[in-house]
């Protein structure tokens, strides 16, 4: 048995496509070339419902499609095979093939230059640490429900967001030397193609970077250099940008103990003086970060760490501070609503049942970007762009035991976090968060062979400055997870979901130019609960083979301009691998 | 360091850490960004809006009319003066915790402050729109304001100008006595009929050695005009003596030329005109002598003349008030 998954060992896809059973189709015969072919379908229905009270708006929404991805794998010769990904769709709207269609979700082309070298050409998947170039998840999960969380790894999948990988268009070259002494010295390189020139206005961007690590039985070193290059002559009188990093980490595990630091720092050149170039002390950018942590480990189950960071507010990493949602979307369905009233923003609710449509908008990102993207506080304002938020230092302590496959499993996570330099004002803002979730098989406290799972999670973020000028900061945001699983029959499952979020405030958000130069402040004031709930059914046909029925209901709420809306969704999924 | 023995070498790694140590930031002193107080602030008047000249201001004393006023913000401000007879106005704008440098001499947008006048004065703040505030200041003479530059005519002299007239000329005259002047009491009107482009002029003679401050590249010549007729223009003429002989002999002595056109609003404009904006006329007899180069040690004569923006078949001309040239900023 060979995945088709082996050409992206680092990816570790969540949904099943790509670690499904294989079929041979003609190993047997000869060595070169062999194919095998895995895949993945699914069916979706999504059916949206305003309330009785929205009588002027469309009342109804819908979305159907069905499809099919092709993964292929073909060995072509000892030093090249290609792996490729063929969709094949319907949005089952029309009773012709005007509504269908074939797309090619993913090629590469990988092999072995020689025993040392390895080398993927085309859509190739690149992370390195969360203050490099990181995907960082999106907001709103603390150990959701399995009803939520089916969709969410759909919305990944479809994102090509699937783990922290930024899905990118280039080639990748990697060099392993594996010494005697069980050590590993490892080079790996990109280059991607972030943007495509038009020749007029938008001009071509590159992306590349190297990862040299260092391997020992207890030591691991790596080096790492990064550039994100704006070439301005490839449109009529642009200004080439480039934003260079470096950094290093470390990390050494002594028994039971494991210490890893890692820092670095970036240097940009100017968007406002674009003439300048990085390396050129006038204009340049620069900011840094550093962060340590230390972790232990005892009983096999329970782990617990400390971790401590700073980044610099000038700290530039555009390939870990791109958000894998974009907040400035509208929402794909119901946009406005209360009868006209209401534009409203996105909810959890939008982020999870968005449509998929094949060159349709969607609120999600899949492009590395310079500029910092715009984010909700509703999820808080300590992190908005993962590790590597500008302007933040601060301590944590996570503390877990246990994994899902147990009978239970707690993770406690506490921070604070400060304004590395105060904004707008001579006093810094103090970030709290508090996050736990964790799940408990209730079935395990009786004899029996259904199981019950509950699970959940919470996180509370609290953002606080006082001043007597201004309204102090007091944004408080919360953000609740329940979710429980009862096995009624073998085949049969009944599914409970609710997500409760909600903020309540006052907060300054600042506007940043492309030089993240503080321009402005966006004064807000949150008090709203975006409520979902969710019930329903999912039948597992085998293994491979499920579908999934739910109910959803949304209860929106924005107290401050007195709005509020019901929605309601009927969705139905079914998936099957092979 | 080699590829098959990649023991780390100590001199790149200790050079690495250098250089990235002097990448990581540290906290700045200074806080990031505009001022929030500024901006979301509550506005407070630590001492009221006032000014210094309760019983008005003598312009002809030199006087200025300075304002005070103490908030506990850092705002931006605009301080709005509006003559309650004449209608004029200026603004003055800033930013900052009180008023200590905000004074007005008399200056003003388009038409001058009339004397024996209530001018009222607005302070508004940008982000603070509840918090205007509101006083008033008596204005007892028209201030003189000649000393931005070289005035050329206010029309209150008449030997500072002449007038002349053509065939489509159908009136070309001062006015005096009127209150609508943009300065003092006398103003120029003209106005002709016909398919021509000259309907008469505004002549005046321009002595070189009162020049000394005005440069082609970083002086304006500033004109108060009102017009009622449709595509009215006026065509600028500075003659030169370029010969040296003394005097403008069409053919010999180069002459600069720029034509603007006048809305027709019936309100009095300012225009701020760049002398950069004359260009060598070359149309007729006239010749390209020192180069196409306006020659400000050689000026006899400017014309302001009553045109037209085509040349149509109607009626066109304006009112002209104080003209003034002005070195390196507008009026």
């Amino acid at each position: 048995m060979i995945s088709v998954s082996r050409s992206n060992h680092r990816s570790s896809p969540r949904l099943p496509l790509l670690s499904l059973g294989i079929i041979f189709l003609n190993s047997a015969i000869c060595q070169f070339p062999q194919f095998e072919l895995g895949g993945y379908s699914r069916g979706v229905t999504n059916v949206g419902y305003l309330s009785n009270e929205d009588s002027v708006s469309r009342d109804i929404d819908v979305e159907s499609h069905a499809l099919i991805d092709l993964a292929i794998r073909g060995r072509l010769t000892p030093k090249a095979e290609v792996y490729s990904e063929l969709r094949l769709g319907t949005n089952l709207a029309l009773f012709d093939t005007s509504a269908s269609y074939a797309q090619l979700r993913r090629i590469v082309i990988s092999g072995q230059i020689t025993k040392i070298w390895h080398y993927e050409i085309g859509d190739i998947d690149v992370s390195w640490t969360p203050f490099t170039i990181w995907n960082n998840n999106a907001e709103g999960n603390v150990g959701e429900s399995e009803l939520f969380a089916q969709w969410r790894e759909l919305q990944d999948y479809e994102n090509f967001s699937e783990g922290n990988q930024w899905r990118l268009k280039g080639a990748k070259f990697q060099g392993l030397w594996t010494l005697g002494d069980s050590s590993i010295f490892k080079i790996s390189n990109f280059i991607s193609r972030i943007q495509a020139s038009d020749e007029i206005i938008r001009p071509e961007v590159l992306m590349g970077g190297v990862e040299i690590n260092i391997t020992k039985p207890k030591i691991d070193l790596a080096i790492r250099a990064q550039d994100f290059a704006v070439l301005g002559n490839t449109v009529p009188g642009g200004s080439s940008l480039n934003v260079a990093a470096l950094s290093a980490d470390f990390s050494l595990s002594i028994a039971s103990v494991l210490i890893r630091g890692e820092a670095g720092g970036s240097f940009s050149s100017s968007a406002a003086n674009p003439s300048s170039s990085p390396f050129d002390n006038g204009n340049n950018i620069r900011g840094g970060f550093w962060d340590i942590q230390g972790s232990t480990f005892w009983s096999n189950k329970w782990s617990a760490t400390v971790e401590a960071h700073s980044v610099a507010d000038t700290y530039i990493s555009p390939a870990s501070q791109s958000k894998r949602i974009r907040f400035n979307q509208v929402p794909s369905s119901f946009a406005q609503i209360n009868n006209g009233n209401w534009n409203r923003d996105l909810s959890q609710g939008d982020l999870l049942t968005s449509s998929y449509l094949p060159r349709g908008e969607r609120p999600w990102n899949q492009l590395v970007q310079r500029e910092l993207m715009s984010y909700d506080a509703r999820y808080g304002t300590a992190s908005p762009y993962g590790k590597s938020t500008p302007n933040r230092r601060g301590i944590s302590l996570q503390i877990a035991r246990g994994s899902i496959g147990e009978r239970w499993s707690l993770k406690l996570v506490s921070s604070i976090q400060q304004d590395l330099t105060p904004e707008g004002v001579s006093r810094r803002r103090c970030y709290t968060n508090y996050e736990t979730k964790g799940h408990f098989a209730l079935s395990s406290l009786w004899e029996g062979k259904r199981k019950l799972i509950i699970n959940g999670g919470c996180r509370l973020q609290n953002v606080r400055r006082d001043n007597n000028l201004i309204d102090p900061v007091n944004l408080k945001t919360r953000l609740f997870d329940i979710g429980g699983h009862w096995e009624i029959i073998e085949s049969i499952s009944l599914l409970y979901g609710a997500k409760f979020i909600n903020a309540r405030g006052t907060e300054y958000l600042a506007e940043r130019d492309v030089d993240f130069v503080i321009t402005d402040f966006d004064r807000i004031v949150l008090d709203l609960d975006d409520k979902i709930q969710a019930i329903g059914l999912k039948w597992s046909l085998n293994d491979n083979t499920q579908a999934t029925i739910q109910w959803q209901h949304w209860a929106l709420d924005n107290y401050s301009i007195n709005q509020s809306a019901v929605i309601s969704r009927v969705l139905f999924l079914f998936t099957t691998t092979f | 360091m080699t590829l098959l023995n990649p023991s780390p070498n100590p001199w790149i790694l200790s050079r690495s850490l250098v250089i990235i140590l002097a990448f990581v930031g540290c906290a700045k002193e200074e806080p990031l960004g505009p001022d929030l107080s500024g901006l979301y602030g509550e506005l407070e008047l630590l001492t009221a809006f006032s000014n210094n000249s309760p019983n008005g201001v003598h312009f002809e004393a030199n006087e200025k009319v300075e304002f005070s006023a103490d908030f506990n913000l850092e705002v931006d401000y605009t301080l709005s003066l509006t003559g309650q007879s004449s209608g004029a106005k200026y603004s003055i704008s800033g930013k900052g915790a009180n008023l200590s440098d905000v004074s007005w001499g008399g200056d003003c947008d388009d038409v001058f402050f009339g004397p024996m006048e209530w001018v009222h004065c607005v302070l508004e703040f940008d982000d603070h729109p509840q918090s205007t505030q509101l006083d008033s200041v008596f204005v007892w003479e028209q201030p003189d304001l000649s000393f931005k530059g070289v005035l050329l005519t206010s029309f209150e002299d008449p030997s500072a100008f002449s007038l002349t007239s053509g065939d489509f000329t159908e009136y070309l005259e001062t006015v005096n006595n009127a209150p609508d002047a943009v300065e003092g009491s006398t103003y120029m009107t003209g106005f002709g009929s016909g398919p021509a482009t000259w309907f008469g002029a505004l002549r005046i003679t321009m002595d070189p050695a009162t020049l000394s401050n005005i440069t082609v590249a970083d002086s304006f010549l500033n004109l108060h005009l009102r017009s009622e007729f449709e595509g009215s223009a006026t065509v600028i003429k500075v003659f030169e003596d370029s010969n040296d002989d003394g005097i403008i002999n069409s053919g010999d002595d180069e002459v600069f030329t720029t034509k603007v056109p006048i809305a027709a609003d019936g309100q009095w404009q300012r225009m701020n005109l760049p002398l950069s904006d004359l260009s060598l006329d070359l149309s007729g007899n006239n010749v390209a002598v020192n180069g196409g180069l306006l020659d400000l040690d050689n000026i006899l004569r400017l014309d302001i003349t009553i045109s037209q923006v085509g040349t149509a078949d109607g009626t066109f001309g304006f009112d002209a008030d104080y003209i003034i040239l002005t070195p390196d900023e507008p009026f």
